[in-house]
C-alpha cells in the first residue's frame, strides 16, 4: 500500500552544502500491517515519517525517490492535493502528548477542525457526535464530558489517547506514530499500545510505528525496518528479525543474541558512533563499526537485496551465517 | 472569571490610591507653595498665607490628598492656575479627542500588524515590508514623521489639512479628513513596535509541535496561521497593547503637538510650561488610572484567551 523508493531528503541551506537525513530508503508497508522502525537516535526515523507527511520543516526537501500511496506518488503531489492526503488519508502522532494539542482550544474543537477539514459539509451537532464517538473509541471515560475540557485538564496519556481519536477521526488508511509512548509511563505505555492494537484490527488500516524499544517492536509489528545513517539496513518480518537477523547492525543492535524469549529491552550498544552526515565513509555506511567489514565493504554503498523470502538486507556479507 | 476579575481589581483599586498619592505629593511638592506660584514671586507674605488658609494649603498633606481625591471621585479636579476655568470643564472636551486618536491608531496597528505578519502568501515581501516600516516607524521620531506628512500631503498635493480638529457633529467627512494624518503618524510607531513583537513571538510559536500537528490534519497554511499561531502569538501583543493604550489615555503629546489637536496631551503640556498644578495632577491621574485600567483589561482579555490562567 505503501512503497517507498530510493527517498533522499535533504536540508540545504542557501550556501551550505546538503546533508541527507534521509539517503536512498526503500521501504514498503502492506496494507493493515504494522511496520516497526528501529534504529539509533538521528538515523533519520523522524525525518523520513515527516517527509511523508510532506511535513519537512524548512530548509528539509525531498531531492529524490517516489512515496508510492494508494497509486499516488506524494513526493509529486502539489501542496492541495497534498492537503486531502494529510489527516484523511495517512494520519501522524507524536512523540510529545503534552505539547501536542492546541492549549488554547478544547479538544473537541480541535477533533472537529480535523473532521471539518475533509467533510465541509459537517453540521455543528454532527461534528460533536463523532468527537464524542472518536473520544469513546479511544476509551477516555465520560466523553460526554471530556469534549469540552482543555488539553491542560488531561494526563499526558490522555492526551495521546485524544490525539489517536483525532488522528482516527477521518478513518486514514495508514497512522503514522513516531514514539508514541516514549514519553509515557510504562503503565500507560502498554495501555496506548493496546488500544492502537485494538483500533488497527478495528479499521484495518496501516500503521507505522517508530520506536527505540525492541519491546514494543516484538509485541506490535508485523515487520520490522532496522534504519541506520539514513538509509535501511535490513527489512524482514519481526520474528526473522529476532530469530534470524541477517544484517551485522541488527546483529549488534540485538546484542548477538536474537531471541524474542529473551526479554529484548532497549537498544543495545554498539562499539562507536554513527558518522555525522557530513563525514560519511564511502561505502557501507556500518563499515567502520562492523566488526565483518573488509575491503570490498569500503567500495561502494551495499543495495538492499532481497536474501530470503520478505527479507531484504543492505549488506554485501549477509547472510551472515556463510561469514561466521 | 468573575472571580478573577474581582480579584484584579481588589489589587489594583490600592495601587490607584498610592499612586496618586505619590503622584500628589510630589507635584506639590517639587513646585513649592501652591499659593506663591498662584500670587506670583513678589507677593506678600501675609497675602500668601491668607491664600494657604482658604485654600487649605497648610494642612497635612494625607489631609490634603484626601481632599482632592474626594473631589475627584465626583469629577471635580479644582481650577486651573491659569485659565480660572474649571478642571473638569477643559478636560471634557479634550479626553474623547484623545481617546478617539489612541484608538484609531492602536486598532489599526494591532490589525495590520498582526494581520500582515500572518500571512503566508508572499512571506518573504511582506516579512521585508514589514520590518523596514518597523524600524522606520520606531525610529523616525513622531514630529518629524508628523512634520514630513504634512509636508507632502497637505503642503505639496493639498489632499488633507494641516492641522487642527473638527468635530464629529461639524461633519464626519471633516472629521475624518482632520484626522488621517495624526493617526497614521501614531500608527506608524505603533505598527513597527506590534509588528516586533508579534513576529518575535509568532518565530516561536511556529516551531511548537501542535502546529506541526495542526498541518497534519490537512490544513491549509494559511488555516495553520490564522487559527493556531496567531490565537498564541497575539498574546504579548495584547499585553503590550494594555501598556501603550494607557499611556496614551494622557494624550499623545508629540502628535497632538505637531498637529494642533485640542487633547489631553496638549493640556498637559501646556498646563507644566505654565506651572498649572491641579490641570497637570488631574491629567496625570488620568494616565495613571488609564494605565491601570487598561493592563486590567489586558490580563482580563488574556484570561479569557487562554483557558490555562481561568482559575
Ligand atoms: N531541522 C533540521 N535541520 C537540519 N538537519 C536536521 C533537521 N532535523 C533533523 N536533521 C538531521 O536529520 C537527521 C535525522 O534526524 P531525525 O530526527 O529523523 O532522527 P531520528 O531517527 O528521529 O532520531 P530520534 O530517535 O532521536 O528521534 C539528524 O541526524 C539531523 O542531523
Ligand atoms: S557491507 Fe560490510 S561493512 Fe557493511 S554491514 Fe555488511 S559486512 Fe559490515
Ligand atoms: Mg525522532
Amino acid at each position: 500500500m505503501l512503497k517507498i523508493e530510493g527517498l533522499r531528503t535533504v536540508f540545504g541551506a542557501a550556501g551550505l552544502p546538503e546533508i541527507a537525513a534521509v539517503d536512498g530508503v526503500d521501504l514498503t508497508v502492506a496494507r493493515g500491517r504494522t511496520l516497526g522502525i528501529v534504529g539509533e537516535s538521528g538515523c533519520g526515523k523522524s525525518i523520513l515519517s515527516l517527509s511523508i507527511m510532506r511535513l519537512l520543516p524548512p530548509p528539509g526537501r525531498i531531492a529524490a525517490g517516489r512515496i508510492l500511496f494508494g497509486g499516488q506518488d506524494l513526493a509529486a503531489l502539489s501542496n492541495r492535493q497534498m492537503r486531502q492526503v494529510r489527516g484523511r488519508r495517512i494520519a501522524m502522532i507524536f512523540q510529545e502528548p503534552m505539547t501536542s494539542l492546541n492549549p488554547l482550544r478544547s479538544i473537541g474543537a480541535q477533533i472537529a477542525e480535523a473532521i471539518r477539514t475533509h467533510d465541509r459539509g459537517a453540521s455543528a451537532a454532527d461534528l460533536r457526535a463523532r468527537g464524542i464517538e472518536a473520544l469513546k473509541r479511544v476509551r477516555i471515560p465520560a466523553p460526554e464530558r471530556r469534549i469540552d475540557d482543555y488539553p491542560h485538564q488531561m494526563s499526558g496519556g490522555m492526551r495521546q489517547r485524544v490525539m489517536i481519536a483525532m488522528a482516527l477521526s477521518c478513518a486514514p488508511d495508514l497512522l503514522i506514530a513516531d514514539e508514541p509512548t516514549t514519553a509515557l509511563d510504562v503503565t500507560v505505555q502498554a495501555q496506548v499500545l493496546d488500544l492502537l492494537r485494538d483500533l488497527q484490527a478495528e479499521t484495518g488500516m496501516a500503521i507505522i510505528l517508530i520506536t527505540h524499544d525492541l519491546g514494543v517492536v516484538a509485541r506490535m509489528a508485523d515487520e520490522v525496518a532496522v534504519m541506520y545513517a539514513g538509509r535501511v539496513a535490513e527489512q524482514a518480518g519481526t520474528a526473522a528479525i529476532f530469530n534470524d537477523p541477517q544484517h551485522p547492525y541488527t546483529l549488534g543492535l540485538l546484542g548477538s543474541i536474537p531471541r524474542i524469549e529473551a526479554r529484548p529491552g532497549r537498544l543495545l550498544a554498539i562499539e562507536g558512533t554513527v558518522p555525522p552526515p557530513f563525514a560519511l565513509p564511502p561505502g557501507c555506511r556500518f563499515a567502520p563499526r562492523c566488526v565483518f567489514a573488509d575491503a570490498d565493504c569500503n567500495t561502494a554503498p551495499p543495495p538492499l537485496r532481497d536474501i530470503a523470502p520478505g527479507q531484504r538486507v543492505a549488506c554485501f556479507r549477509a547472510p551472515v551465517e556463510d561469514i561466521a | 472569571m468573575i472571580g478573577f476579575a474581582l480579584r484584579r481589581l481588589a489589587w489594583v483599586l490600592p495601587n490607584i490610591v498610592v499612586l496618586t498619592f505619590l503622584l500628589f505629593a510630589t507635584t506639590s511638592g517639587w513646585l513649592g507653595s501652591p499659593a506663591a506660584m498662584m500670587l506670583g514671586t513678589d507677593a506678600s507674605p501675609a497675602a500668601i498665607a491668607e491664600l494657604n488658609a482658604r485654600f487649605g494649603f497648610d494642612d497635612p498633606i494625607v489631609v490634603q490628598y484626601l481632599r482632592w481625591a474626594g473631589g475627584a471621585l465626583t469629577g471635580e479636579f479644582g481650577r486651573s492656575y491659569s485659565t480660572q476655568q474649571p478642571v473638569a470643564a477643559m478636560i471634557a472636551p479634550a479626553f474623547p479627542v484623545t481617546i478617539e486618536l489612541a484608538l484609531w491608531a492602536i486598532l489599526l496597528a494591532v490589525v495590520t500588524s498582526v494581520g500582515l505578519n500572518s500571512l503566508v502568501v508572499a512571506r518573504g515581501v511582506v516579512g521585508a515590508i514589514s520590518t523596514g516600516f518597523s524600524i522606520i516607524g520606531v525610529t523616525i521620531p513622531n514630529f518629524m514623521l508628523g512634520a514630513t506628512l504634512i509636508t507632502i500631503f497637505s503642503v505639496w498635493l493639498g489632499w488633507l489639512p494641516t492641522t487642527g480638529w473638527v468635530p464629529w457633529d461639524e461633519g464626519a467627512l471633516l472629521h475624518l479628513k482632520h484626522l488621517i494624518l495624526p493617526v497614521v503618524t501614531l500608527f506608524a510607531f505603533y505598527f513597527g513596535s506590534f509588528s516586533m513583537v508579534y513576529r518575535a513571538e509568532y518565530r516561536a510559536v511556529e516551531r511548537q509541535l501542535f502546529v506541526r500537528v495542526a498541518a497534519a490534519k490537512g490544513l491549509s497554511e494559511s488555516a495553520v496561521s490564522f487559527r493556531h499561531v496567531l490565537p498564541s502569538a497575539v498574546l504579548p501583543v495584547i499585553t503590550y497593547v494594555g501598556l501603550t493604550l494607557g499611556q496614551l489615555v494622557g494624550g499623545a503629546v508629540v502628535t497632538e503637538t505637531v498637529f494642533s489637536i485640542p487633547g489631553l496631551g496638549r493640556l498637559f503640556v501646556t498646563a507644566i510650561g505654565s506651572y498649572d498644578y491641579p490641570v497637570m495632577l488631574a491629567v496625570g491621574s488620568i494616565i495613571l488610572v488609564g494605565v491601570m485600567v487598561t493592563n486590567l483589561l489586558a490580563d482580563l482579555a488574556l484570561a479569557a484567551m487562554n483557558p490555562q490562567i481561568r482559575l
